[in-house]
C-alpha cells in the first residue's frame, strides 16, 4: 500500500509538471526559495557544534517552527494535495492502518518534506560531534521529522471539516495573505532585535517553547552533547509516547471523518439588504446598486479582502518598524495616510475580471458601461477615502499632527481619483479573468502573469503621472509655503473627482459597445476537451 | 396558443458563430411563437448555449439577425433586453450576494422601482421554497437553489421571452417540479419560454415545438409530433443526431459476479 501512493504521488507530480507550465515555473521558484532556506537552516544548526551557550535556545526556536510551519502549511494549503486527505479515500476498500500508512507515505513524498529533512539533519553536525551522543542525536532528528509529519496529518484530519466547507476555506485563504505580510514584518523585527541584544532577548520566547515536545528534542539533543545520555533518551523516549498518542488521536479522528457533517451556512436577517447599514447612503439606481455590491464583496469575499486590507497594513506595518527602529513620528508622518490611496487605488485595475462571468448579469440586464463603471469606481473610491480618512485620524492623535489631517484627506483624494481614473480605463481596455484559485496572490490565468505585471506597472506609471499637480502642491506646501497645504485640502478632493469622472467617461465610450466583448474576455476559458 | 395574426416571440435569421476553426453555430433560423414552450435540444457541443447566448445579447454572433418581436437584440440591446429573461446554464452569479440582495440587485440594474423589487422577490422567494434560504449567502446555497434564484431573477422584471439554458439539469424531482410549475404559469400567461436540454421526457411533456440541433445546424424544427411522428422523442432525436450502438459482445464481464 506505501508503493502505492508513492507512486501515485509521484506519478501526480510527474503529470502536473507536465501538463502545466505555471506549475514548472512553480517548480522553479519553489527551488529558488527552497534551497537557500533549506541551506540557512543547514548551516545554522551545524555550526552550533562548539557552542554551548547559544545552541540550545537556537535549536529550540527553529525545532519548534518546523512542526508549527508544516502545520500550518498543510492546513492553509488543505486540498491542494488531494494524496493528503484521508477522506477521499473512505470510498475505498482500505482499512485505517493502510489509510494512515499511505498518508505518510505520501506525505513524506516530495520536495517540501525532502527539504525539510535534509535541514533538520544539520543538528547532526551541530550536536553529534562531541562523544558518543551521535545515535541519540539521529533519533531526535527521525523524532523532530515525525512530529511535524503527524501533526500535519493529525491538525488536517482534525479540522477536515471546517477545511472543506466555504467558510473554512475563505478563512485560511485570508489567514494565508495575511501570514505572508505579517511574517515578512516580524522577521524583519526578529533579526533586528537578534542583532541589538544577541541571544539573550530569545529567552522569554525559548522558555515556554522547551516545554513543548520539540523542545524535549532540541534539549535531548544538547543532553546527548553533553555526555547526560540516559536524561537525553528519557526525553526521547517521552516525545515517543507523545508521538503515539498523535496516531492514536489522528486514527479516531479519521473514524469521525465520515460523520462529521460540515458546518451549515447561517442566515442573518441583515443579509436581507444588498445596502450595508453604513452604505444606506447610496441612491436605489443601477449605479448605486453596483456600488453597494462592490462593498459587500469588499468583504466578503476573501480575494478582495485581502486586496483591501495590504494597502492599509502595508503602511502601518512600516510605521510599526520604524517606531521599534526608534524613529519617533512627527507632525508630517500624518501625510502616510494619503499611501492608503496610492497603493489600494492600484488593487482596482481589472474591475469587471472580479466580476468574472458573473458579469453577464450586468450585461443581460442591459447595457450601461457608464452606471457600472461610476458604481465600482465609486465604492472603490469610498473605501479608499474612508480607510485614508480613518488612518489619517489614528495618525493626527498618536502624532498630534491635527493640522496635517485635512492636507492627508486632500492629497488621498486627489491620488485616489487620479489612480481609479486608470483604473477605470485599464479594465475596460486590458481586462483578463481572475483564476479561480486558491492563490489570492495569483495575477491572472492562462500564463498571463508577465502581461499582468506590465500592465499593473503602465497603471502606476499612469497614475503617478496624474497624480503630479496634487503631487507638486503638496512638495511645494511642505517646503516653501504652508498656505499651499491649505490649498493641497481644498484642490485635492476637486481634482479628485473631475480625474476620475473623466477616466470613467473615456472607459465607459470604450466599453459601452462591447460589453459582450468584456464578458467573453473576463470568461474564464475552458479547457479543450 | 399561438395566434397568426402575432408575429413571432423570437425570429433567428441566419446566425452564425465560428471560434477559431471549429463551427460553432453554423447559419441557423428559427421562429419561435408567442406563448410557445420551445425546446431546444441537441448532444452535447451541438451549439445549444453558444445559440442562446447569441440570441441573449451575451455573445456577438459573425452573422446573422435576432429578433424579440419587432425588438432587434444586436441593434436595440437595452430595449430588447428589457423583455429578455435568462438563465444561463453555467449559473455563474454573484454568489456571494444572499439570494435576497441578488434579486434586488438584478431589480435595480434593470431600473425597476425598489418596492417592486422587493414585493416581486419576496412572493417568487417564497413560491420557489427559497425563503428560508433568503438571507444565505448564494455560494452556499445548492445546485438546485442556485436554479432557482436564478429562475427568481430572471423572472423579476417580468419579461415576455425567458431563455433558459438547461434548466433541469442536476437538480432534485421536487425543485424540477417547482420549476416547471412557475415555468407553465408563465407560458398561460401569453409569454414564451424557450429553453435546452437533455431530458427528452420533460421536453416531451412541456414543449408545443421542438428544434433539434447537431454539429451547429438545426437539423429538424416543428411541432412536437411532427417530430416525433408516431416515436418517442428520444427515438426521434436518436435517429435525427445519429448515435453508436453500444457493443453487445463487449462488457460481457459487467453482470457477471467474478471481481
Amino acid at each position: 500500500m506505501v508503493g502505492v501512493f508513492v507512486r501515485l504521488k509521484l506519478a501526480l507530480l510527474r503529470n502536473s509538471l507536465r501538463r502545466n507550465r505555471q506549475h514548472q515555473v512553480g517548480l522553479v521558484a519553489a527551488l529558488l526559495v527552497c534551497l537557500p532556506l533549506v541551506a540557512v537552516a543547514f548551516g545554522t544548526l551545524a555550526a552550533l557544534h562548539g557552542r554551548p551557550a547559544h545552541r540550545l535556545d537556537v535549536t529550540i526556536i527553529l525545532f519548534s517552527a518546523v512542526p508549527a510551519g508544516w502545520t500550518a502549511a498543510s492546513v492553509l494549503f488543505f486540498g491542494v494535495d488531494e494524496t493528503l486527505d484521508p477522506a477521499l479515500l473512505l470510498p475505498l476498500p482500505l482499512d485505517r492502518g493502510d489509510v494512515m500508512r499511505g498518508v505518510l507515505a505520501a506525505s513524506i513524498t516530495g520536495i517540501a518534506p525532502l527539504a525539510v529533512l535534509v535541514a533538520l539533519s544539520g543538528a547532526i553536525l551541530g550536536f553529534g560531534r562531541e562523544g558518543g551522543g551521535l545515535p541519540l542525536v539521529i533519533v531526535a532528528v527521525v523524532c523532530e521529522f515525525l512530529l511535524g509529519l503527524v501533526g500535519a496529518r493529525l491538525a488536517t484530519t482534525l479540522l477536515s471539516a471546517v477545511l472543506r466547507s466555504r467558510r473554512g476555506r475563505d478563512i485560511s485563504a485570508l489567514l494565508f495573505a495575511l501570514m505572508i505580510v505579517l511574517i515578512s514584518a516580524t522577521t524583519q523585527g526578529f533579526l533586528a532585535a537578534l542583532r541589538n541584544a544577541g541571544t539573550t532577548t530569545l529567552r522569554p520566547v525559548v522558555r515556554p517553547l522547551s516545554w513543548f515536545p520539540p523542545g524535549w528534542v532540541a534539549r535531548a539533543m544538547a543532553d546527548a552533547a553533553a555526555h547526560r545520555y540516559g536524561m537525553a533518551a528519557a526525553l526521547l523516549l517521552a516525545v515517543a509516547a507523545v508521538l503515539g498518542l498523535m496516531l492514536w488521536a489522528w486514527a479516531w479522528a479519521i473514524d469521525r471523518l465520515g460523520t462529521t457533517p460540515e458546518p451549515q451556512a447561517r442566515t442573518k436577517p441583515s443579509q436581507l439588504n444588498l445596502f450595508a447599514r453604513p452604505f444606506g447612503w447610496l441612491p436605489r439606481t443601477r449605479t448605486g446598486a453596483v456600488a453597494a455590491k462592490e462593498l459587500r464583496y469588499l468583504w466578503r469575499e476573501p480575494r478582495r479582502r485581502v486586496n483591501a486590507l495590504l494597502p492599509v497594513m502595508i503602511p502601518m506595518l512600516a510605521l510599526v518598524a520604524e517606531r521599534l527602529r526608534g524613529g519617533r513620528l512627527d507632525h508630517r508622518t500624518v501625510l502616510i495616510a494619503a499611501s492608503v490611496a496610492v497603493l489600494g487605488s492600484g488593487t482596482f485595475f481589472n474591475q469587471f475580471g472580479t466580476d468574472g462571468q458573473a458579469f453577464w448579469t450586468n450585461v443581460s440586464a442591459g447595457d450601461d458601461a457608464e452606471a457600472d463603471l461610476l458604481g465600482k469606481g465609486g465604492a472603490a473610491f469610498v473605501f479608499l477615502l474612508g480607510a485614508g480618512v480613518v488612518m489619517a485620524t489614528v495618525l493626527s492623535a498618536i502624532s498630534g499632527g491635527w493640522a496635517y489631517l485635512p492636507v492627508a484627506v486632500g492629497v488621498a483624494a486627489g491620488t485616489c481619483g487620479a489612480g481609479l481614473a486608470v483604473a477605470a480605463v485599464i479594465s475596460v481596455r486590458a481586462p483578463f479573468p481572475m483564476p479561480d484559485a486558491r492563490n489570492l496572490f495569483a495575477a491572472g490565468g492562462s500564463g498571463a502573469g508577465c502581461a499582468v505585471a506590465l500592465l499593473q506597472l503602465l497603471g502606476l506609471i499612469g497614475q503617478a503621472v496624474l497624480a503630479i499637480p496634487i503631487a507638486l502642491l503638496t512638495l511645494a506646501g511642505l517646503e516653501w509655503s504652508t498656505p499651499l497645504l491649505a490649498a493641497v485640502a481644498l484642490v485635492g478632493p476637486v481634482y479628485g473627482w473631475f480625474v476620475w469622472r473623466a477616466g470613467v467617461r473615456v472607459a465607459a465610450r470604450f466599453a459601452q459597445p462591447r460589453q459582450p466583448e468584456l464578458l467573453d474576455a473576463v470568461s474564464p476559458r475552458r479547457k479543450a476537451a | 396558443m399561438t395566434t397568426p395574426a402575432e408575429g413571432p416571440a423570437l425570429d433567428v435569421r441566419g446566425l452564425a458563430k465560428t471560434f477559431g476553426t471549429k463551427v460553432a453555430v453554423a447559419d441557423i433560423d428559427l421562429v419561435v411563437p408567442p406563448g410557445c414552450f420551445f425546446g431546444l435540444v441537441g448532444p452535447n457541443g451541438a451549439g445549444k448555449t453558444t445559440s442562446l447566448k447569441m440570441m441573449t445579447g451575451l455573445l456577438r454572433p459573425d452573422a446573422g439577425d435576432v429578433h424579440i418581436g419587432a425588438l432587434d437584440v444586436w441593434r436595440s440591446p437595452v430595449e430588447a433586453k428589457s423583455v429578455i429573461g435568462v438563465l444561463p446554464e453555467d449559473l455563474a452569479l454573484f454568489e456571494r450576494l444572499t439570494g435576497t440582495e441578488l434579486l434586488t440587485y438584478t431589480g435595480l440594474l434593470r431600473r425597476m422601482d425598489p418596492e417592486v423589487i422587493a414585493a416581486r422577490a419576496n412572493e417568487l422567494l417564497d413560491v420557489l421554497g427559497l425563503r428560508e434560504a433568503a438571507g444565505a449567502l448564494v455560494v452556499d446555497y445548492s445546485h438546485g437553489m442556485r436554479k432557482k434564484v436564478a429562475l427568481a431573477a430572471a423572472l423579476l422584471h417580468g419579461p415576455r421571452i425567458l431563455f433558459l439554458d438547461e434548466p433541469f439539469e442536476a437538480i432534485d424531482p421536487v425543485s424540477a417540479r417547482t420549476i416547471r410549475s412557475v415555468l407553465e404559469r408563465f407560458t398561460d400567461g401569453g409569454h414564451t419560454v424557450v429553453f435546452s436540454s437533455h431530458v427528452m421526457e420533460l421536453v416531451e411533456r412541456l414543449c408545443d415545438r421542438v428544434a433539434v440541433m447537431n454539429l451547429g445546424r438545426i437539423v429538424a424544427d416543428g411541432p412536437l409530433d411532427e417530430i416525433r411522428r408516431g416515436r418517442s422523442l428520444e427515438d426521434a432525436f436518436v435517429d435525427l443526431v445519429g448515435a453508436a450502438e453500444t457493443a453487445g459482445e463487449q462488457l460481457g464481464w459487467l453482470g457477471s459476479s467474478s471481481g
